[in-house]
């Protein structure tokens, strides 16, 4: 879901939660290891690496705030169901646009 | 193949046919008796001037013979003169005489066969001749020689000395009639002429014969000429009656009639010697009856029977046309039956697709809505304007509503369909009860209504039944008293209800606006509130009510009202429960002893003392009242002056006049050491709570009161621990310090996950222990002691409901009670949590999760203020 990510020219913002915004940096981090291990799959035709990758991101991002990233993951996930490598590498790009362009704000903790 | 109708138009036709003929006959009956029965006395009419004319005839002929046989006697047959001129005398007076013969000496009739007449003969003289003069025949003559039956007569005659009869015996006679021989005895006494010549000895003897022409005496009578007439003597002495005279009708016409009948009469005259009888008969032709009424008769009785054989048939056209309507009739309702079962048919399957749709697009719905209602909730907490934040408030608000709205139609649709199956299983009903109170303590608190439970010590605490809808009827019935209540108090209360053994009253009693009493029947009924406006003003979708109405019913009990306007409202549901096995009590609040403990409840709501005291009565304390801070102080130091004083106060913190704090401060000027507990509400609670620690108070309790949570407050209190009171119980009893808590078991293979679930439950004061997959968790879960599992469903390995299965397993195994696992399920759809449910786990959370929603998953379970 997009509501969270608000698009502002070349940047998007991401309104993470308080409590996790220490964990943002090594969050988006772990994603860019997953682009790169996403394109290794692609190569080795791996798709069972693919989906878990999918899988695992579509899992997560929503709860962070990075709604984008959970449906990345569920895009992945399904073409990796289907074993379709150009919407595998359609997904990946929209990743690697979003981690590049993603600016998180803090929503602050109402306690 | 005879039918039964066809059988039936048979017996139909025959009856009408019967009776018609009956009919007829009985009519033809009456027509012929009537016509015979006139033919009858024409004949009687008609034999009676004959017999008359006859018996008149037959006694004349024999008193002349016997008056001619004097006259004989006594003039002698010699003056033939006189007598021939008497004779013709009588021949005028009686027609029917016909001659009359005399022989003066009986020899002079010779005997048949050389037979002698016996009597004496000693004179012969000629015999004397006398025929009617005019007369068509020749006198009678007597040949004994000839005639047998003449000799019989006359010795008869001899014999009797009276008139014998005899058929005449002259050929040349051709006499109808008879004749009368009568002995004529020459000396005899004219006085007695009837007298036996033999008797005297008179040797003389003559024979007198009169010839009688019976024609004669029957033209007496006008003889008709259908009438059949016989005459006949018989003598005595002489066998066999003779005819003398016999008549037939001469046939009349060429065509013989038909003879129908045959009318008979008889008469008979005795004489001394002799009797006549005559036979008159009288057929009766079909001729002669009078037939206008006989065919008038069988005219009617024909007409009778086509009539019947008429309305036979009508009836039977009828009843065929009736048959005929019938079965066009049943053609009709077959038809329509199989329309109506098509119809019905396609009202069941539009109901199942209705709900199916209801069900998908309450789903769908609801995942754009959490969206809305998560957004609203997540720019509310972002810096805005006032009027921004007033437009969040309100689309929130809205999502919410429909939200509730979407929930009720899915439920609704469900029971509606008979889709919704209750659960069957093992809960705390006090805990459910508590449970649902809290989740609107904080909305009464803000509102400034009192919200109290009470469950009546009786209750059973563990039963079976559905929990959730129980929570749900619950929920729904605290929701509207808070919605409707403005002012006062919303009690809920439960207790067994009295004389229906087995089932729980419960009820939730409110101080607010009431509800008009037409209205009252309305209430359960769909989408109904009181009117419009009401909805405008409170807002609701109107189905709670018929949905409580109906889970309620599900559950085998039934739903009222009674509510005074303006007063209050009283909801009150009365319900079956199976009784569970109690499971081992979690801490020891609930065996505390409180025998002969005086504690002072000061509290403004009479309600809320009254629950107190129930509460702490039920464990032996020996509770006294005070409605405010100045009774207190008075009830306080009566007695202290007693030396009966307090061992515990438990107090109120909102109060009119003195709060409870300043309560609190003033028991302590005033020299008592007293263990206090102090009663506050949620919304004040932190701040509450703080200046209670800060005078050094010994323990607190949220409002509302809940029996468990106050004995373990009064149990702190009066341990003088006032530091324990955040501390869980474990099994034993033991009071375990904050960093003795037993840890969460955090289950999930994401490793992202992991470090934000802990983000978020950095706070709270329990250690979590993380598992990567199922196996691993329940590895973990055999070694130590866990307060809560956090279970990932979808995990490689082991997934979180194996997982919980293993868990549950080993659990029971050891005698363990259960420990809470929240599953944290990837879609909110009912197949998922059905299947979490099923395999064991408490409840549910669905991802992406939220701080919020994650910490009131736990917070039922865990001690996180």
């Amino acid at each position: 879901m997009e509501q969270a990510d608000a698009i502002d020219h070349h940047r998007i913002i991401a309104r993470i939660d308080a409590n996790l915004i220490d964990l943002v940096p090594g969050y988006i981090e772990n994603r860019q290891k997953d682009v790169l291990a996403i394109r290794d799959a692609l190569g080795r035709g791996d798709m069972e690496c693919v989906w878990i990758i999918g899988h695992s991101m579509k899992g997560s991002g929503g709860g962070y705030g990075f709604h984008t990233v959970s449906e990345v993951g569920a895009a992945l996930e399904q073409a990796a169901k289907v074993s379709d490598g150009d919407a595998v590498s359609r997904a990946l790009e929209r990743l690697q646009d979003y981690l590049a362009r993603v600016e998180v704000v803090c929503e602050p903790d109402p306690e | 193949m005879v039918s039964r109708d066809d059988t039936s138009q048979g017996l139909t036709y025959a009856a009408a046919i019967g009776l018609g003929l009956s009919f007829s006959v009985f009519l033809l009956f009456l027509a012929w008796q009537n016509a015979f029965e006139a033919e009858k006395k024409e004949f009687a009419f008609e034999s009676v001037l004959l017999r008359e004319a006859v018996t008149v005839g037959v006694t004349a002929a024999d008193d002349v013979t016997g008056s001619l046989a004097s006259l004989l006697s006594s003039i002698g047959s010699s003056n033939r003169e006189s007598f021939r001129v008497f004779v013709d005398a009588l021949f005028k007076r009686h027609p029917y005489i016909e001659s009359v013969s005399y022989y003066p000496s009986l020899a002079a009739l010779g005997a048949p066969n050389g037979q002698t007449v016996t009597g004496a003969a000693s004179d012969f003289l000629a015999p004397m001749h006398i025929a009617r003069e005019g007369g068509q025949r020749a006198p009678v003559e007597i040949d004994l020689v000839s005639d047998p039956r003449a000799f019989d007569a006359v010795q008869a005659a001899l014999d009797s000395g009276h008139a014998v009869p005899s058929r005449p015996s002259s050929a040349k006679a051709d006499l109808a009639g008879y004749v009368l021989l009568k002995t004529v005895s020459l000396h005899a006494s004219p006085m007695s002429p009837s007298s036996d010549p033999r008797d005297r000895g008179d040797p003389r003897v003559g024979l007198l014969v009169v010839a009688i022409a019976a024609d004669h005496l029957f033209r007496q009578a006008s003889l008709s000429g259908d009438l059949r007439v016989s005459l006949y003597t018989e003598s005595q002495g002489i066998s066999g009656r003779q005819s003398v005279f016999s008549k037939r009708p001469d046939v009349q016409g060429g065509q013989p009639d038909w003879e129908i009948a045959m009318l008979s009469e008889e008469t008979s005259t005795q004489f001394p010697h002799y009797s006549t009888k005559m036979i008159v008969e009288k057929p009766v032709y079909w001729g002669d009856l009078d037939k206008a009424l006989i065919f008038t008769a069988a005219v009617l009785g024909v007409g009778m029977s086509l009539l019947l054989a008429a309305l036979a048939r009508a009836k039977e056209v009828q009843a065929r046309d009736l048959r005929e309507r019938t079965r066009e009739i049943e053609r009709q309702v077959q038809r329509q039956t199989k329309e109506l079962a098509v119809t019905r048919d396609q009202a069941v399957e539009a109901s199942r697709v209705k709900s199916e749709f209801l069900a998908s697009m309450s789903h769908e719905i609801r995942t754009p809505l959490n969206a809305i209602i998560g957004m609203a909730e997540l720019l509310n907490d972002t810096k805005l304007s006032q009027v921004q934040r007033k437009y969040v408030g309100i689309f929130k608000k809205a999502g919410e509503a429909l939200q509730s709205l979407v929930n009720d139609i899915l439920d609704f649709s469900k029971i509606e369909a008979g889709q919704l199956e209750l659960e069957d299983t093992s809960f705390n009903l006090r805990e459910l009860i508590e449970g649902a109170v809290d989740i609107y303590a904080l909305r009464a608190d803000e509102k400034g209504i009192e919200l109290l439970s009470h469950v009546a010590p009786d209750v059973p605490v563990q039963v079976s039944g559905d929990p959730g809808r129980l929570r749900q009827v619950v929920l729904n019935l605290l929701g509207n008293a808070i919605k409707f209540t403005e002012a006062g108090e919303i009690v809920m209360s439960l207790s067994r209800d009295p004389g229906k053994p087995g089932r729980i009253l419960f009820s939730v009693r409110d101080t607010g606006i009431g509800i008009p009493k037409d209205k009252l029947d309305m209430i359960f009924g769909s989408f109904s509130q009181l009117d419009s406006s009401t909805t405008r003003k409170y807002g609701g979708t109107g189905l709670g009510l018929a949905i409580s109405k109906r889970l309620v019913a599900l559950m085998d009990g039934w739903i009222e009202v009674d509510s005074q306007l303006g007063r209050g409202s009283t909801f009150s549901f009365s319900i079956k429960l199976g009784r569970a096995p109690q499971p081992e009590p979690r801490g020891p609040g609930l065996e505390i002893d409180l025998t002969d403990k005086r504690i002072l409840v000061i509290d403004d709501n009479a309600t809320n003392r009254l629950i107190l005291r129930e509460m702490l009565k039920g464990h032996g304390a020996l509770v006294s009242e005070a409605v405010d801070g100045p009774a207190a102080l008075e009830a306080f130091r009566r007695a202290r002056a007693k030396t009966a004083a307090f061992e515990l106060v438990i107090t109120d913190c909102r109060m009119p006049g003195m709060d409870g704090f300043q309560v609190a401060e003033a028991i302590r000027a005033a020299g008592g050491e007293v263990d206090t507990v102090l009663l506050l509400t949620s919304s004040s609670l932190s701040d509450d709570m703080v200046k209670a620690q800060a005078i050094g108070m010994g323990a607190y309790l949220v409002k509302p009161v809940k029996s468990a949570e106050l004995m373990r407050a009064v149990n702190q209190a009066l341990s003088a621990r006032p530091s324990a009171e955040h501390e869980p119980w474990d099994k034993t009893g033991e009071h375990i310090r904050p960093h003795q808590l037993s840890p969460i078991l955090l289950v999930e293979d994401n490793e992202d996950n992991r470090l934000l679930v802990r983000a978020y439950l950095k706070r709270v004061p329990y250690e979590i222990d993380e598992a990567e997959n199922g196996e691993i968790a329940v590895a973990k879960f055999k070694e130590r002691r866990y307060s809560l599992v956090l279970m990932d469903v979808q995990m490689p390995i082991m997934d979180g409901h194996a997982a919980t299965r293993a868990i549950r397993r080993w659990e029971n195994e050891e005698g363990r009670p259960a420990t809470p696992i929240i599953a944290l399920t990837a879609h909110a759809i009912k197949e998922e949590m059905d299947k979490s449910k099923a395999a064991g786990c408490t409840t549910h959370l669905t991802k992406p999760i939220k701080k919020d929603t994650l910490l009131q998953a736990l917070e039922p379970y865990l001690l996180l203020r």
